[in-house]
């Protein structure tokens, strides 16, 4: 693998990397610690092509080049999109009240670590208890920094811990619990999406009638 | 345990820097590859008349046909096949259908038609199929037929076999949507004279946000881009602190406030021509503009479709997501951001 230096023309790199390729993953570990370091079951692919730049006169703007990336599970956080749905719906519940709902659902089902998995709530409508929730996609277990050690040739390599859980953590606590204020209650997972911008769109939500 | 919780739902994004001008640039190719869109939203800063141009603009996008209870052998009537399958692009898909619970149908301008069922169905439909590929043990399966072949000409022994399926031993009856370009209502009647139709226009909506706090656009990481212009669609306040209770998001590296944005935003079957035309009309727009000006398109798919991009499968339960944001700038350069499920294929 030979990282780009200097202009490129009309060349193709791509460089793959894959977490059980050990001699790959050793040498482009030299070059980038952060991508490869903890990041297990992540397979960044990246793909630059550029062009030699275009001058088609003063007037016309210059061609900068084609660049294409793709990533793959690179996503910081997951957003969902819920409904809770409550026995007594006269029940009146704010922001804040389902923000400590929630936190008490992970703590019910995962304890103390679970429950300090930072979900933000986007956004929330009291009438029809539907919240935007952001939970980051990975997190450092608190358990400590080194959660799993490789050994490659005679070295020892400790991950940062990092790991894709606080979506399914989130999810199936949410799921899992039944009673609010020991009343019967039940949340609807609406959209899920790593991206924002996915949910502010529902194509189920089209009404025609 | 650990190892059930490591896997999340696996998705891709395509991100792609290039300008207008650039010959291999790929704009109008994506924008064709996502044949179902189910919303288009534009943010346009500082338009001022422009705003109702806008607004024109989505409103001349063309009709859509709502079928309730379309039986499918209706879609192999000669007539239908002659005026809207064979010429043009026809554009249809089940309505009120979820991708993972019923069975699903697809129409393609290709002229495939696309089911998605479930294994009951499959079985009692008799044609040749195949798993999904996306989820191995939800049971689904996949059938493609290319109404455009030979074979399934009018008499022709698929055609008739497949006829015979959908007539006597699975009776798949449901909501269709449906489209035609260019022919619009004139290409689709020879079915729509047999059902019960009603014609829809897409819903167009819009409104004006002012003081919006955004990012450096043209450097920001993709992620945090996608997410600005989430919150900015979704009016999700970004004025937080990371000490706040309730929410840590703030606008990462702010870079200007712009007093005025117009947010535009149209609902219902879109054709990918007429979202070609919406990106010209911007670029239009844009050249008349300041030079740090720039105009947001996004579109979303649907989400029950059994097609993704291009003729792919629909990911549903591994992050089935289909939706692109083309940014646009004065200078004809762009950032294009294509969201999809990480299947085994080639990303679109």
């Amino acid at each position: 693998m030979v990282p780009p230096s200097g202009p490129v023309q009309c060349q193709v790199l791509e460089i793959l990397i894959r977490s059980s390729d050990v001699l790959v993953a050793w040498s482009y570990m030299l070059l980038r610690p952060d991508l490869l370091l903890g990041l297990e079951g992540v397979t960044p692919v990246c793909r630059v092509s550029s062009l030699q730049k275009m001058r088609a006169g003063a007037e016309e703007a210059e061609s900068s080049g084609y660049q294409r990336v793709v990533l793959k599970n690179a996503s910081p956080h997951h957003y969902l999109r819920v409904r809770l749905v409550l026995e007594d719906e006269s029940t009146r519940v704010s922001a804040v009240d389902l923000k400590t709902f929630i936190t008490s659902c992970l703590r019910s089902l995962f304890g103390e670590v679970g429950a300090a998995l930072n979900v933000d709530v986007l956004k929330y409508d009291e009438e029809t208890l539907t919240a935007l929730l952001r939970v980051p996609s990975r997190y450092r277990s608190e358990a400590g920094s080194a959660r799993r050690s490789w050994s490659w040739f005679g070295f020892s390599f400790l991950s940062s811990g990092f790991c894709f859980r606080g979506l399914v953590k989130l999810w199936s606590s949410l799921t899992l619990q039944g009673f609010y204020q020991n009343r019967a209650c039940a949340f609807r997972v609406l959209q899920v999406s790593p991206f924002l911008l996915a949910l502010t769109g529902n194509s189920r939500d089209l009404q025609l009638d | 345990m650990s190892a059930d919780l490591s896997r999340t739902q696996r998705n891709l994004l395509v991100c792609e820097r290039s300008s207008f001008l650039d010959e291999k640039n790929r704009v109008s190719s994506q924008v064709e590859r996502l044949r179902f869109n189910y919303k288009v939203s534009v943010l346009l800063p500082e338009c001022g008349s422009a705003s109702s141009h806008l607004e024109s603009i989505l409103n001349s996008f063309s009709s859509f046909y709502l079928i309730k209870q379309l039986p499918l052998y209706e879609l192999l009537d000669k007539d239908f096949l002659q005026s809207a399958v064979y010429q043009g692009s026809v554009y249809g898909l089940s309505f009120r259908t979820r991708i993972d619970e019923d069975n699903c149908v697809a129409l393609m301008p290709n002229g495939h038609l696309v089911f998605s069922l479930d294994k009951d169905a499959f079985e009692t439909l008799g044609l040749e199929g195949r798993p999904s590929r996306s989820n191995r043990t939800s049971s689904r399966y996949e059938v493609t037929v290319d109404l455009r072949d030979g074979t399934m000409a009018p008499g022709g022994r698929g055609y008739l076999r497949l006829l015979q399926g959908l007539t006597s031993r699975l009776k798949l009856q449901m909501d269709f949507l449906i489209s035609h370009h260019p022919g619009g209502r004139a290409s689709l009647q020879p079915l729509l004279s047999r059902c019960d139709w009603s014609e829809h226009k897409p819903e167009v909506c819009q409104h004006a946000l002012s003081h919006l706090v955004h990012p450096t656009l043209r450097s920001c990481e993709p992620h945090d881009l996608l997410e600005w212009i989430g919150a900015v669609h979704g009016a999700v306040s970004r004025e937080n602190s990371s000490s706040d209770f309730l929410s840590t998001l703030t606008c990462l590296e702010p870079e200007a406030t712009i007093s005025r944005v117009t947010s535009v935003s149209a609902c219902g079957l879109l054709l990918p021509q007429d979202l070609q035309h919406l990106v010209e009309e911007l670029r239009c727009h844009l050249q008349q503009a300041q030079t740090n000006s720039w105009a947001s398109v996004t579109v979303h798919g649907f989400t029950d479709s059994p097609v993704s991009w291009g003729d792919g499968e629909r990911d549903v339960l591994t992050g089935g997501h289909d939706l692109y944001n083309l940014l646009m700038f004065p200078d004809h350069t762009y950032r294009l951001h294509l969201a999809a499920g990480a299947q085994n294929t080639c990303p679109p």
